[in-house]
């Protein structure tokens, strides 16, 4: 079994429903593997800069896989988008030997790198801030986007053809959207061009 | 040849200015959707305001007004607090020499001609303008925002995810008043042609 623990900003007052989504989506993929893995989630009202390192460190003498849906800055992933939970200064060691998949702004810049130095296997986020819809029927795109890395994990590819394979889906919105809504199609563009990986671009599901 | 899809919009306190300008106000009917004078400078002002979303304006604009305690600087800067994209050319019989053109160019005139300019050389420079504005990226975005219903204008468009919210109608106010987050938008665009060209998604033959 892989231990997995899935944090998630559900009750964020503006993009709350939007990570519910993502969670939801992530838990149908990771559940439709069976006896693969173990999941632990962290959502709603839960303090997570309390959970989030004590479940973390609870898993991290051997490898497991971190998820997080939540807002970020460069050096921090945030509760509610004001308070850090992983920060580049506190409890960044409790993600030792974790593949972390983050879809949070900006925490791919320097959180990433710094999580990869103290032993994180690998790290996939985003390097600026990314942008979503509720509105304007393109939601649902959103969503397949942010959780499309988890997927192509899951199937065993490769770090670095996980990324590529999120770009691809990228792609596919910014295809799908460019005639009917342009502006829509380049937020695509902007979320697929702050995609970065750090750390071991060969790890597979296999290596955990 | 087909009228230009726009309207012109003169303001100057020149009375008669049709009268004594036949063959220039002759030549814009022919070449334009149609003109409108207004001598008064903030009815002038209102109307581009009010009708901004309707349909492309070019403004022709005189410096002096000799009886106003404001000019052609003070009308210029007025609609430049609430859009850059509207083309503005100065038409003014005030000597160039004696003229400050610096808040001009700050404020994006598009050109300046003289009172004694010949129709053509006016009507040049208006299809100029007229064109410029058809191939700008920012217009083409305020065009493309404006089609959206009222309602759609005031939902949240864009949710970022450092808590940042912005409507259709917020996104179209950055890009009319040229501010950073607007010239992003247009930057957006331009990226992102780019990238449809260079994944061969689109070529640039019709």
């Amino acid at each position: 079994m892989i231990n997995s623990l899935l944090v998630c900003d559900t009750s964020d007052t503006h993009i709350g429903s939007f990570l519910e989504k993502c969670k939801i989506q992530t838990l149908e993929i990771l559940n439709s593997v069976k006896n693969i893995f173990q999941i632990d989630e962290i959502s709603g009202k839960i303090v997570f800069d309390i959970i989030v390192p004590l479940k973390a460190k609870s898993y991290n003498n051997s490898s497991f896989l971190f998820i997080s849906y939540t807002h970020g800055s460069k050096t921090e992933l945030l509760q509610n988008g004001i308070t850090p939970f992983i920060s580049d200064k506190i409890e960044t060691a409790c993600l030792k030997n974790s593949f972390s998949y983050c879809f949070a702004c900006k925490a791919g810049s320097i959180l990433g790198k710094t999580i990869c130095n103290i032993g994180a296997l690998s790290f996939i986020g985003y390097n600026k801030a990314i942008n979503i819809q509720k509105y304007f029927g393109a939601e649902d795109y959103f969503i397949d986007c942010a959780v499309s890395g988890i997927k192509a994990f899951i199937e065993g590819k490769t770090t670095e053809d996980v990324l590529k394979y999120i770009k691809e889906k990228y792609n596919e919105s910014i295809d799908e959207f460019y005639q009917k809504d342009m502006l829509t199609s380049s937020l695509f563009m902007d979320n697929r061009d702050a995609l970065v990986l750090h750390g071991n671009k060969k790890l597979t599901i296999n290596d955990f | 040849m087909d009228k230009l899809n726009a309207i012109i919009v003169i303001i100057d306190d020149e009375k008669n200015i049709e009268k004594s300008n036949i063959a220039l106000f002759t030549e814009l009917k022919i070449n334009f959707e149609s003109v409108i004078v207004f001598m008064n400078q903030q009815e002038g002002i209102n109307y581009i305001k009010n009708n901004i979303d309707k349909q492309r304006m070019l403004v022709l604009l005189d410096l002096g007004f000799p009886s106003e305690p404001t000019n052609g600087h003070d009308i210029l800067n007025s609609i430049r607090v609430f859009s850059f994209l509207v083309p503005v050319l100065i038409w003014s019989g005030i000597d160039e020499d004696d003229e400050t053109f610096a808040d001009l160019i700050n404020n994006k005139a598009f050109a300046f001609l003289n009172k004694n300019a010949s129709s053509d050389e006016i009507i040049s420079k208006l299809t100029e303008a007229y064109e410029y504005a058809d191939n700008d990226i920012s217009i083409a975005l305020e065009d493309w925002i404006s089609t959206h219903s009222d309602e759609d204008k005031n939902k949240p468009y864009i949710l970022s995810l450092n808590g940042k919210e912005l409507t259709l109608n917020e996104i179209l106010k950055e890009i009319r008043i040229q501010s950073d987050i607007g010239k992003s938008f247009s930057k957006k665009l331009s990226k992102l042609t780019i990238d449809l060209l260079t994944r061969n998604k689109e070529n640039l033959d019709d």
